[in-house]
């Protein structure tokens, strides 16, 4: 094909878009390969993005981008079969701007699209990259069934399935222990109830997040007319339900029935999530003219609450974006790796190392949430013999583990989170 | 030969999700290019490949996704397109649609060829190919499974309930396709990057002559319901029986005799 690009990017997630805006913006041709029929038709995403990133780099974001509801309420929910124990945290109004928001990253992803086809690149949707054209250990472009593309680099972008970089054994077949699957729901449920049921004004928005002994790791985000709920299932839990049923299990719990139960799911998608956090970081994420950007580069961070990988595609986006800038005015490729050790996710990445090793441990679904809710009911009951604090906790823990190793559990999880 | 395809973004039925009373969600179903309008563009260009023709498609509606399905047609190998400006296209009567067209076809042709899909995914009036020929007093085949082009005729096969019908015309005529007609094409990225850097042409209906088009009031739409009779009974006991029950249900309802 005579078509010739600067950069081919493969992939149209939030990391592909990123790097391809931050590329253009300094003048290089480039283009985007999508496999889906739209930008964000084949990603699976909880529902929250955190502004800062936004702020930084998309000037106007926030009254151009599509946020469903901005989030002024924080909350953990530790479920069991009935009770439920919570904390919650309302951010005060006082504060300037929102820290984060809920969105549609289909939606959201079409928005970034827009940005990048206006800044002159090209966002080509429909088209499956088969492999990166390799001549002896250097990306000269893509193949895409019959046709080849040519650039002077390729950027790999494409998501936590890293089917390409497996295929061209630049990254190892991820082992199924530090997998784990995301299954989430969209329910209707309109605004009205919305904000009626989970007290909710205008555009304020709840980011809650769920531990049980029934499903592991949960979320609910609310949007305007729409809840977004998920489950990170945890296959490892003993007698846990089904995959499958996760998700209905999660709807179905008296406590998130009361609020949803009426509405109407209209979209239900799971995705591979990859679990072993800093452990999973690609230890060289380039090579002779590619480099691999986002959730494929092991760019992902799971604080054992919330899965974060949107902001972290986006800023490794633009430190690929440098990069390759940089790359073409003469420096080692290795610059890339040197700029993400600079930056600050490689810094955050590191500080929650500990987490895959929390997260592995069952306790915190099975255990914990039993006794806190234990706790709390001894306390709240009330009868003839009204019991202390020290005594609930004893009582609830006791028959389980000594106190000891509940606190030094305790501790090893708030160290590690 | 000039051919005109005429396409429409519609509802994706398929994806569509519905409210507990019934009402489709239709904010949130994706659209795309109709079915049987994807085989129009597909038979213009098979007989672009074979006769040279030139293709041109036209859509009419309002917002980008209009385009992107215009962008569809140039990845399967149209060579021109238009669209057409208009808000709310669904609710547009297809006696205004026909005005709009003929119009175009003013503008644009003079066409040997304007083809279309038999009937849209969402409303299926089936009558626009019709009102478009009467409008330019030319002959149409409607519902047509297969197209050729032999010694200067278009000959159409159409397969109906009584037997197949083979209708031959001369250009210039309406065509109208069903989903038989071919197996539309997967663009290559080849052509998906042509299309992307080809031009999208607007026009308003005040552009094309057109003052006043007439919409249709949409009173209600719910959600098609087979009501089961969800009759139950025992077989583990007596099977025999269980049939014998069975085919007096099925006599009773008026499925068997
Ligand atoms: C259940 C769940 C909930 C989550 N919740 C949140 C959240 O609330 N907030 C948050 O910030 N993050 C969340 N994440 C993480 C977030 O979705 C990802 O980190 C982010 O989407 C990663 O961006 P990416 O561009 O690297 O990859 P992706 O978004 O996966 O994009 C990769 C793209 O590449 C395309 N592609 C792949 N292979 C090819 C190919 N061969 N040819 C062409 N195209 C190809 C795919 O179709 C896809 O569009 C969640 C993830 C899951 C699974």
């Amino acid at each position: 094909m005579s078509e010739r690009y600067d950069v081919i990017i493969v992939g149209a997630g939030p990391a592909g878009l990123a790097t391809a805006y931050f590329l253009v913006k300094k003048g290089f041709k480039v283009i985007v390969l999508e496999r889906g029929s739209e930008p964000g038709s084949k990603n699976v995403f909880g529902g929250r993005i955190y502004s800062y990133v936004l702020d930084k780099y998309f000037s106007g974001w926030r009254s151009e981008a599509p946020v469903e509801r901005w989030v002024r309420r924080e909350k953990l929910s530790l479920l069991c079969k009935n009770d439920v124990v919570s904390l919650e945290y309302e951010i005060g109004r006082e504060i300037d701007g929102y820290d984060s928001f809920t969105t549609f990253l289909s939606r959201f992803l079409k928005w970034m699209a827009l940005r990048v086809e206006q800044e002159g690149a090209i966002v080509a949707t429909s088209v499956r990259v088969d492999e990166v054209l390799f001549d002896d250990g250097k990306a000269r472009g893509v193949r895409v069934g019959e046709d080849k593309l040519e650039a002077e680099y390729t950027v790999i972008a494409e998501g936590a399935n890293t089917l390409l970089l497996e295929k061209h054994s630049l990254r190892d077949k991820i082992s199924p222990k530090d997998i784990t699957i995301g299954i989430k729901e969209v329910i209707k449920l309109g605004r009205e109830k919305i904000e009626e049921r989970f007290g909710l004004i205008g555009e304020e928005g709840l980011a809650q997040f769920l531990l049980s002994p029934l499903f592991g790791g949960g979320f609910i985000y609310t949007m305007k007319d729409y809840v977004s709920i998920g489950v990170v299932y945890r296959p490892l839990i003993k007698d846990q339900v089904e995959a499958k049923d996760v998700i209905e299990e999660l709807r179905l719990h008296p406590s998130i029935s009361k609020l949803i139960g009426d509405g109407i799911p209209i979209e239900y998608s799971a995705h591979i999530i990859r679990e072993a956090g800093y452990r999973d970081l690609m230890s060289k994420p380039y090579g002779d003219r590619y480099l691999v950007v986002g959730d494929a580069a092991g760019l992902l961070l799971n604080t054992g609450f919330t899965i974060r990988g949107v902001d972290l595609a986006i800023e490794s986006g633009r430190l690929a974006g440098e990069a390759i800038d940089r790359i073409s005015k003469g420096e080692d490729p290795s610059i890339y790796v040197k700029l993400l050790r600079e930056s600050e996710i490689i810094q955050m990445l590191k500080k929650f190392r500990g987490v895959p090793e929390v997260l592995s441990n069952h306790k915190i679904y099975t255990v914990y949430p039993e006794i806190a809710c234990r706790i709390l009911k001894n306390m709240y009951s009330v009868d003839e013999s009204p019991i202390t604090l020290r005594e609930s906790i004893r009582e609830a823990t006791g028959s389980r583990f000594s106190m000891i190793k509940f606190i030094l559990e305790l501790l090893f999880m708030v160290k590690n989170l | 030969m000039k051919i005109l395809t005429l396409i429409k973004l519609t509802l994706d039925i398929s994806q569509l999700k519905y409210e507990s009373t019934g009402e489709p969600l239709t904010e949130i179903a994706p659209k795309k290019m109709g079915d049987s309008d994807k085989c129009a563009v597909e038979e213009a260009v098979r007989l672009k490949e074979k006769l040279g023709a030139y293709t041109v498609v036209a859509t009419i509606g309002s917002t980008s996704e209009n385009e992107r399905i215009i962008r569809d047609a140039y990845a399967m190998g149209i060579d021109e397109g238009y669209i057409v400006k208009v808000e709310d296209p669904e609710i547009l009567q297809a006696t205004s649609i026909g005005k709009i067209v003929s119009s175009l076809v003013e503008k644009t042709g003079p066409y040997d060829l304007i083809i279309l899909g038999a009937g849209s995914l969402d409303t299926h009036s089936y009558t626009l190919g019709s009102i478009i020929a009467s409008k330019l007093n030319i002959p149409i085949i409607a519902g047509v499974d297969s197209l050729q082009y032999v010694d200067g005729f278009f000959e159409a096969l159409c397969i109906m309930e009584d037997g197949a019908y083979t209708f031959r015309a001369k250009a210039p005529l309406v065509v109208t396709v069903t989903t038989e007609a071919n197996e539309p094409r997967i663009p290559t990225l080849k052509t998906i990057l042509r299309s992307k850097k080809m031009e999208v042409k607007t026009l308003t209906i005040h552009d094309l002559g057109v003052d006043d088009v007439v919409k249709v009031d949409l009173l209600d739409v719910k959600r098609y319901v087979v009501n089961r009779r969800k009759i139950l009974w025992d077989a583990s006991e007596d099977l025999e029986k269980a049939v014998d029950k069975f085919i007096e249900v099925l006599v009773s309802e008026g499925v068997a005799q």
